[in-house]
């Protein structure tokens, strides 16, 4: 019974920390707080003995738990209605949290880490949260030192590179730009990475030929949809920039043939819309620009 | 004090005053006020999961995004709180909490309210 008075007493002394690493990367109170719960139960049964360092071991177990756990999560959250955001916590009145370091942990930046995969979002939560050296990261996410100095610096850059986004405006023509070469070259990972989760692509085609009738939505389908035609579509096509309503569109040109017009809105969060303009009727007002507008690289 | 990694947009004073600034306006329900405390390009993000009333788009625009909160401050009270480490806001009805709002900022402005309404996402959230 000592004994387990004395693994109650280790578990208590690292559970704000345990609970710090859950909820950063799953962004869920109540998902946090079970998978805490889950670590508790397995360091009961754990043979406490031959653990050298109980914190380096808890941490462990809390850290790889929740890599399984985030891909389950991500899973549930595609068929989410609307957007999803993290669970807030009260950081004033929050006993665990409120004494942690605030890294990664404000709404804006768990948005941010929705983008990554669950071992850079790991990697990123262990070093920029709690100050884990390197070589014990690697050792958590059973990894080589140089690989966990990659993902934590790709994801550093992806989130200096997002919170850095200049006006809308001009954050939208880049995007556009970026999503035109990641849907040229058939780059599915690139372009997941810029949609939001609840992305939809809309095609106006009127009935015309080759173009999807019904919205396609979620980061995972648009982005196998764009791929799925990269193969072919963008042979010997011409973009130009236009500005329709204040946003920047490409307008798509094959010789002198008029494809269409596309362009995406975006949110923090990424890419929300992609929207395919193919009806010939509604494009007819854009003939005399494509030879006007600069042309993309 | 171990060194800073990472990116900062915004002191957190300066968060701060955006923040309260904002939450000034809303009390005094002015709309052109509450534009004023947001960047023409402001975005709201809402959480509802289907499970209240809220706009399953993003809303864009400072004209739009003032129209929003004013539609949830009707009948609520609104205070200042810590959201996840920086100022942010809370909406409670009859002293329950019906909207809790991160905001991030650019400048002296508000650029994207987060904008949690999911209950689910709430009961965690203390009363008042």
């Amino acid at each position: 019974m000592g004994d387990l008075d004395e693994a109650a007493s280790v578990f208590a002394g690292v559970r704000p920390r345990l609970f710090g690493i859950a909820y950063r990367m799953l962004g869920s109170v109540s998902e946090a707080e079970d998978l805490v719960q889950e670590v508790w139960l397995r360091w009961q049964t754990t043979d406490r003995s031959v653990v050298n360092n109980p914190g380096a071991f808890l941490a462990t177990t809390t850290t790889r738990l929740a890599i399984n756990e985030l891909q389950s999560a991500r899973a549930r959250r595609e068929t989410y209605i609307g957007p999803w955001l993290p669970e807030p916590v009260d950081t004033r009145a929050d006993p665990f949290l409120g004494a942690e370091r605030g890294e990664a942990l404000e709404l804006a930046v768990l948005m941010l880490l929705e983008k990554l995969t669950p071992h850079e979002r790991a990697a990123y939560v262990l070093r920029e949260a709690f100050d884990y050296p390197y070589p014990q990261i690697a050792a958590i996410l059973q990894s080589t030192d140089p690989a966990v100095r990659q993902l934590v610096s790709r994801a550093r850059k992806h989130v200096a590179g997002e919170r850095r986004l200049p006006v809308p405006q001009t954050a939208q023509r880049q995007l556009l730009a970026a999503f035109l070469d990641a849907a040229r070259g058939g780059d599915l990972e690139a372009l997941e990475k810029l949609f939001a989760a609840d992305v939809a692509s809309v095609s106006d085609g009127n009935g015309a030929r080759q173009v999807s009738r019904k919205p396609v939505v979620g980061a995972a389908r648009v982005a196998k949809y764009i791929a799925a035609f990269s193969t072919w579509y963008w042979e010997g096509v011409d973009l130009r920039w236009v500005t329709t309503n204040g946003q920047t569109s490409a307008v798509l040109r094959r010789g002198d043939e008029l494809l269409g017009m596309v362009t995406i809105n975006a949110s923090a969060s990424g890419i929300d819309q992609v929207l395919w303009m193919m009806n010939p009727e509604k494009l007819a007002a854009f003939s005399a620009v494509t030879t006007e507008g600069p042309a993309l690289s | 004090m171990p060194r800073r990694r990472g990116y900062r947009p915004v002191v957190p004073r300066v968060h701060d005053d955006v923040v309260r600034r904002l939450a000034a306006a809303c009390h005094t329900g002015d709309v052109i006020a509450i534009e004023a405390a947001l960047d023409p390009d402001a975005v709201a993000v809402c959480d509802s999961g289907g499970r209240a009333p809220a706009a399953i788009r993003p809303v864009h625009g400072a004209a739009g995004v003032a129209w929003l909160l004013r539609t949830l401050l009707a009948g609520t009270d609104l205070t200042i709180e810590s959201v996840n480490g920086s100022t942010g806001l809370a909406i409670r009805r009859a002293g329950t909490a019906v909207a809790v709002i991160a905001v991030s900022c650019h400048e002296d402005r508000a650029t994207t309210l987060w904008v949690v309404l999911n209950p689910a996402k709430l009961r965690g959230w203390p009363g008042r």
